[in-house]
Formats: structure tokens, sequence, C-alpha cells
């Protein structure tokens, strides 16, 4: 017997029927010497928890997640940083129903995914492409994703973790004074990247609700 | 019938006359003639002056007076006015008396009756002596001197002469009262028996000024004394023995004959005593009890009890006197009164028709302003439920844009992920033909009518989202929400009756209901560690009743009610009109109710 590869596959998305999915095309991979593993989990906390206690080779990370009040990383994004922070041999694969340029642009950014797809484009058949091209020969980028990074749209900045925590206060309705308990910054410190961010979404009027309609748009929140 | 009378009085002054004249009087009255009235009245006043009743004397003086002088007969006026001068200064009413004169005078100067002049100033002489002011008196007797009447010259001028000689013996100046005394014996020969009254008076004066002025010549003074009493017993002039047996008793007295002076003055004493003649009554006592040291003290006390109950008659008779006046002074005034009446009673009706206009448009500015803040706290109450609404309003604002967000998110991640899995999941089956194959395939084909059934769903929530609408309601029903999210031990149940129209109830009671739920609710979560609030607005046909229930530790109600929360839902329990009921331990229940029953307007019953 050949010794076959083993890779283990966490996929980590909030709805069973996609999970499912993946499983069910994935299933039909066929490379020589190796085996596949799949382990799917629902929110990032746990994901979080599962990376930590057991080794994966390669992490399907779906972005938006139903948001919770008690949840400590707030989306796959978050969660990406962190893997690639922590364990940057492991290969992430961003899977999203996001189409903001912008936001896939940070997304790109901060994580440097080894394979970037979008549902929308996603077909059984370019996913296992892709699941074939990150185990041998990353990276794969879905065609909309080429597109896009093809554009030469240079970021003229790249919001962070903790631009996006402030968004999403923003959007739950915590006041800006209160900002501060859910990051370790001043509050001068926030108003600061407030402004900034308004800049960024070349937002001119004052109060938050242009803010957060844009970063809406852009499909941080 | 008035001449009858007037003879009566002449020569029958007793009962008889009095007959005859109240006859005279009803005839008078009878045939409505008022001047024969008016006689029949000074006739009477002549009758009682003699008998000394000097009250009815004044009273029928007055009477007749003020007749007259309506019938206009100044004349009789103001002769009627001397008369009541006369009578007020026997009873001792100077004041009185003087004012009497003076109006007198004023209607005989213009008249041109120089005799009743002298007869006034006269009086004004005698009464301004007795009231001590004695330059005053010696003026008008001089003055009196210039009326004199030649017809009865003699005695005018000896008359005159005497009160001038009674001033001086008042003012102890002895040696010039009696040069007048001599002035008027010397200036007729005639006075004897022109006047013995007088004649005898100033022989009498001038001995006992004599005996003051302290003249040796006892022998003379002496015989004057006794020449004037036995003139006087002679012509019966009773008020003159008794002064002749006073001046004989100081005489003697003088002269240390403490006998003799005793017998004349005990003669003297019940002389003035017959004929209530008070003053030398008392006169005569005041000597006796210094003749008699062993018996001064009981004199003295009977002095002091004649004096005290003389001054109380004469202030009585005083008093009367100022009363019959006033009424008299009514009477003739009653035209000019009128006149005035009207005067006055149009300035009164003026101010008090001022100060109901002012004290009226007083009212009206205040109720103005009363309605005015009446207005303006509506506006405040009308206010403050529109921005609690408003506030309400923006939540749902707020809300119904979050929910399209959570549909739009719901649909794009939900809906497109769960599409996007089955999607996937039927494409990798597409090629497959094996049973197991075939029944995957349907049970994502059931899995895509499960998504269209929750699509139905989110778009009836769209719909259904946008008819919320902020009402009273609603406001209610964030503010228990709101409740909720602070204590999440606690359940909260809010039930509002769907039959009241809030629309139709007033704001200020909307606004004191949201307010008392809010500090019931307030007092709740501090103290009474319920785990269930039930919060109910009902109504019924004559009420709409809020109660707040807590199944919490409850209260003592008693000791409580000084507590700031509690009064605040007192008082706004008070603005509404409403019965207020609050129940916790002492009624024997678990928890604390609160009740508020507020009377239902008659038009939204």
């Amino acid at each position: 017997m050949i010794n076959k590869k083993i890779i283990n596959i966490l996929m980590v998305d909030d709805h069973y029927m996609i999970l499912e999915g993946y499983k069910n095309v994935l299933s039909g991979l066929e490379l020589e010497n190796v085996v596949t593993n799949f382990h799917t989990i629902d929110n990032c906390d746990d994901a979080w928890e599962m990376i930590n206690t057991s080794k994966f080779d390669i992490i399907f990370l779906d972005i938006n997640f139903t948001p919770k009040n008690d949840a400590k990383i707030l989306s796959g994004e978050d969660l990406g940083i962190k893997i690639k922070k922590s364990f940057p041999e492991v290969k992430i694969v961003v899977l999203t129903t996001l189409e903001n340029s912008f936001r896939l642009q940070n997304i790109f950014n901060n994580v440097e995914p080894d394979g970037f797809l979008l549902k929308g484009e996603t077909t059984s058949k370019n996913l296992i492409r892709c699941l074939e091209s990150v185990i041998e020969n990353p990276p794969y980028y879905g065609p909309k994703i080429s597109k896009l990074l093809r554009s030469e749209m240079k970021l003229k900045y790249t919001l962070d973790e903790v631009d996006r925590i402030i968004l999403f206060q923003l959007s739950i309705g915590t006041k800006t004074k209160d900002i501060t308990d859910h990051v370790h910054l001043s509050l001068r410190a926030v108003e600061n990247r407030k402004k900034k961010l308004k800049e960024i979404f070349d937002v001119f009027e004052s109060g938050n609700k242009e803010l957060l309609e844009r970063a809406r748009e852009c499909g941080y929140i | 019938m008035l001449y009858l009378s007037y003879k009566y009085l002449k020569y029958f002054p007793d009962e008889d006359f009095k007959k005859v004249n109240a006859l005279s009087e009803r005839l008078a009255k009878e045939r409505n003639d008022s001047l024969k009235l008016a006689g029949g009245y000074w006739d009477l006043a002549e009758y009682y002056h003699k008998k000394r009743i000097e009250d009815s004397a004044y009273f029928y003086y007055s009477s007749a007076q003020k007749i007259y002088e309506l019938k206009e007969e100044p004349y009789s006026s103001a002769r009627m006015l001397l008369q009541m001068a006369n009578v007020e200064s026997n009873i001792g009413n100077y004041t009185g008396s003087e004012i009497s004169t003076v109006k007198a005078i004023e209607i005989f100067k213009e008249l041109g009756k120089n005799d009743k002049l002298y007869s006034s100033y006269n009086n004004l002489g005698i009464v301004y002596c007795e009231l001590g002011e004695y330059d005053e008196a010696i003026k008008n007797h001089q003055t009196a001197l210039d009326y004199i009447n030649e017809n009865f010259s003699d005695t005018q001028y000896a008359s005159t002469m005497n009160n001038l000689g009674v001033i001086y013996f008042n003012m102890k100046d002895y040696h010039r009262a009696i040069e007048k005394y001599e002035k008027a014996i010397d200036y007729s020969s005639d006075l004897k028996n022109q006047s013995p009254k007088l004649y005898a008076m100033l022989i009498d004066n001038k001995a006992i000024s004599e005996l003051y002025y302290g003249n040796n010549n006892l022998d003379s003074i002496l015989s004057g004394m006794k020449k004037a009493l036995s003139i006087r017993v002679e012509n019966n002039i009773k008020d003159g023995i008794t002064i002749s047996k006073i001046h004989l008793g100081e005489f003697y007295k003088m002269q240390k004959d403490t006998l003799l002076a005793k017998e004349f003055l005990e003669e003297a004493k019940d002389l003035a005593n017959q004929t209530r003649n008070i003053r030398d009554y008392l006169k005569s006592i005041l000597i006796l009890s210094a003749l008699n040291p062993k018996d001064e003290v009981a004199y003295l006390k009977r002095y002091i009890s004649v004096n005290d109950s003389m001054t109380k008659s004469q202030l009585g008779v005083r008093e009367k006197f100022t009363k019959i006046r006033l009424e008299t002074d009514n009477y003739i005034n009653v035209a000019k009164e009128l006149g005035n009446k009207m005067v006055i009673t149009i300035s009164l009706s003026i101010v008090l028709f001022s100060i109901i206009a002012l004290s009226y448009f007083n009212f009206r500015q205040k109720s103005k302003n009363k309605r005015l803040e009446l207005i303006h706290t509506q506006n405040i109450n009308k206010q403050e439920i529109h921005d609690l609404t408003i506030s309400v309003q923006e939540k749902f604002l707020e809300g119904a844009e979050q929910e399209k967000f959570r549909i739009s998110r719901e649909l794009h991640d939900g809906v497109l992920g769960r599409i996007f899995g089955v999607r996937l999941s039927l494409d990798s089956l597409n090629e497959k033909t094996t049973e197991d194959a075939i029944l995957k395939r349907q049970k994502y084909i059931d899995e895509i009518q499960l998504i269209s059934e929750d699509i139905r769903i989110l778009s009836h929530k769209l719909i259904k989202k946008k008819e919320g609408k902020a009402n009273f309601e609603s406001v209610l029903t964030d503010l228990v929400t709101m409740q909720k999210a602070i204590n999440e031990t606690t359940k909260y149940h809010l039930f509002i009756e769907d039959k009241i129209n809030w629309n139709k109830i007033d704001d200020v009671i909307k606004v004191n209901l949201y307010r008392i739920v809010q500090e019931a609710l307030m007092n709740i979560s501090k103290h009474a560690a319920a785990s269930i609030v039930k919060i109910t607005i009902s109504k019924n046909n004559r009420f709409t009743t809020l109660t707040v229930e807590d199944n919490g530790v409850g209260f003592i109600v008693q000791n409580a009610l000084e507590g700031i929360g509690l009064n605040n839902i007192e008082a706004r329990a008070k603005e509404m009109n409403a019965y207020f009921k609050i129940l916790s331990r002492e009624s024997g229940i678990l928890g604390t109710i609160i009740r508020i029953e507020i009377k239902n307007n008659d038009d939204d019953k």
C-alpha cells in the first residue's frame, strides 16, 4: 500500500445545507495519495477552539455569520486573520456570498487566502478544482475574484479588526463613548478611527447613519 | 286753641295745660297745620322748662325748631335755638349750648333782631364763663351790651353787669366783681321794681364778693345778704333763697358762728333738694362738711355720690340731647342730604361700579391667565406624549430599518447560502443515477421547497412591518420592553384592552398613566424582588382602570407613603381626579397592587 497523505479539512459555515453541499461535492475528489477528512462547525468561536486543539491542513471559511452578541470572533475574516497569525502553515479557502469589491479587497489583504471563491459563481466543478489547486498548487481564485485582483485597484487603506469592531458596535447601537469598552482604545482614538472610516467610505455627513449605511453596502455589517 | 293753651300755660301751669295742649296738638295734626303744631310744641317746651324737666323741654323746643326751619320761619327757628341753648346751659351741656347759640346768632343777625342778639351773646358769655374761658366770656358780655334793647335797657345792662361780676368773682378778682355789681345797682333806681329777682341777686352777689374780698364792714355785708333774702322770700324765688342761705351760712362760718352757719346751710340744703337744685345742694353739703369735722366723712361721701349721680345724669341728658339734636339735624338736612345723598350715592355707585368692573376684569384676566396656563399645561402634556410617541416612532423606524437589514441579510446569507448548498449538492449528484443519488436528489428538492417557504415568510414580514405605527400602546409596550431588558429575571406582562380608544383620551391622562407605570416599574425593580409583574389597563362603562401587580416582597403601605415614588403616583392620580388605591402586606396579599381608576368622560363611553 502506498502511504496516502491524510488531509484534514475544517469547514466553517453557519448553514448546515452548505456544509452538506461541500461534503457532497468534495467527497467526489479523486486525488492520488490523498485521503481527505471533513469536519464541519457552524461558528467562529468553536472553530477557533478546534483549530487550536486539532491539526487542520485546510480550512474553508465563510465570512458572514449570523451575529451573536456573545460571539468573540465576529466574522470569518477575523478568524482567518487569527489563523494566519497563529498557524501560518494552514491553508485558508474563503467562500463568501459577499460581492462588494472593497470588502473583498480588504479580506484579500487581511487573510491572504489560498483559495478565494464567491459562492454565487461556485459550481461543484470549480469547487473541486479549487481544493485540488490549494492542495497541490495554490492559490486558486474564482473567476470574479481573479478579475477583481487584475483590475489593479489599490486600496488606500485596509480596515483592520478594530475598525470592524467599531463598525459592528455602532451598527448594534452602541454609543461611541461606550465603544471603548470593546476595543483597547481611548475615546479620542475611537473618534479618530471613525473619522478615518468616514474618509474611506467617502462619507461627509456627521453622525453614524451614513457611515453605517456605506459599511453595510460594503458588507462589513 | 293754641291761644287757649298759651293762656293755660300762663295762668295754670299744671296738668290741665298738658291736656289742652295735647288737644291742640291733635287738632293741629288733623288739620295738617304744622305751624300750629310747632306752636304747641313750643308751649309744651316752655311748660317743661319751667318744671325743670329739661330733656322734655329740649325735645319740644327742638321739635318746634325743625318745623319752623322747614316752614321757613327763621326768626321762630332761631328763638327755639336760643331756648335750646338755655336748656343746654342749664343741664351743663355748655358746648352744645354754645353751638345752638352761635346758630341762633347767625339767624338773628341776618334778620336784624338786636334784642335777641343781646340774649344770645349774654348766653354765650354765661356758657364761656362756665367753661372757664373768662376772657371769651367777658368779650361776649361786652358784645351783648351793644345790642341792649332800649325798652329793657335797665335790666339787660344790670344783668350783663351781674354776669361780668360773676366772672370776676370766679376769677377771684373780687374788687372788680364788686365794681360791676355796684354799677348794675347804681344804673337804675327802678331796677328794684323792674326785676326784684335780679336786684336781689346783685345785692347778694355784691355782699358775698365783699365778704371774700375781706371787707371789714360786716354789718353792711350781712344787711345786704339779709335784704336779698327778704326780697327773694317776698317774690318766692326759691333758687335765690337757697343761694342767700348758703351765702349767709358762709358768712357765719367765717364769723365762726358754727351753729347759725349750720342752721342756714341745712335749710339751704333741704331747699335745694326740694327744688332739685343739685348745684346748690352740693355746695351746701361741701360747706357743711367743713363745719362738722365729726361728720365730715359722711358729708363728703354724700357729696361724692350725689356729684357722681349728677355727672352721670348730666352725661345721660347730654347724650339724649345729642340724640335729639341729631334727629333734628337729620330732619332739617333731609332735603339737603337728599341732594348730598344723590351725589354720594352717585359717587359711591361710580366707585362701586369701578371696583366691580376692576375686580371683574381682574377676575377675567386671572381666569384668562388660568386658562392660558391650563392650555400651556395641556400643550406641555401634548408635547410630552408627542415626544414619547415620536421617540417610540423613531425606535420603530430604527427597528424597521434593522428589520430590513435583518431580512436582507437573511435573504443574502441564509436563503442564498442554502440555495448555494442545495445547488452544490445537486450539482454533485447530477451525473449519478444510483438509487442512493435519486433519494438524495429528492431530499434537496424538498429543501428547495422549504427555502421557498422561508422566502414567502420573509416577504410577508417585510409587508407586515410597514404597519408599525407608534401610539400610546406602543409607547407603553416600549416602556415595558425596556424594563424587561434591565430586569431580565422578572417576567413582565402588559395587557391593554383593545376597545380603549386612546385618541379620545386626554393627553394629561396618558402622560400621567405612562409616568405612573414608569414609577411603579421602577419601584418594583428597586424594592419588590418580584418574578412576575402584570400591568393591566382595562375599561368598563364608568372607569378606565390601571393596575400594576407584582408578586414581590410587598411593604407596609402606611410606612411607605412618605416615599417619593408613591407620593408621585398619588399626586398624578390626584391630577387626573382618579381614585388611587395601593394594596400590599396589610391587606394580606402577596406582593403589591396599585390601582388607579379614572372616571370616563361622558363623550367617550
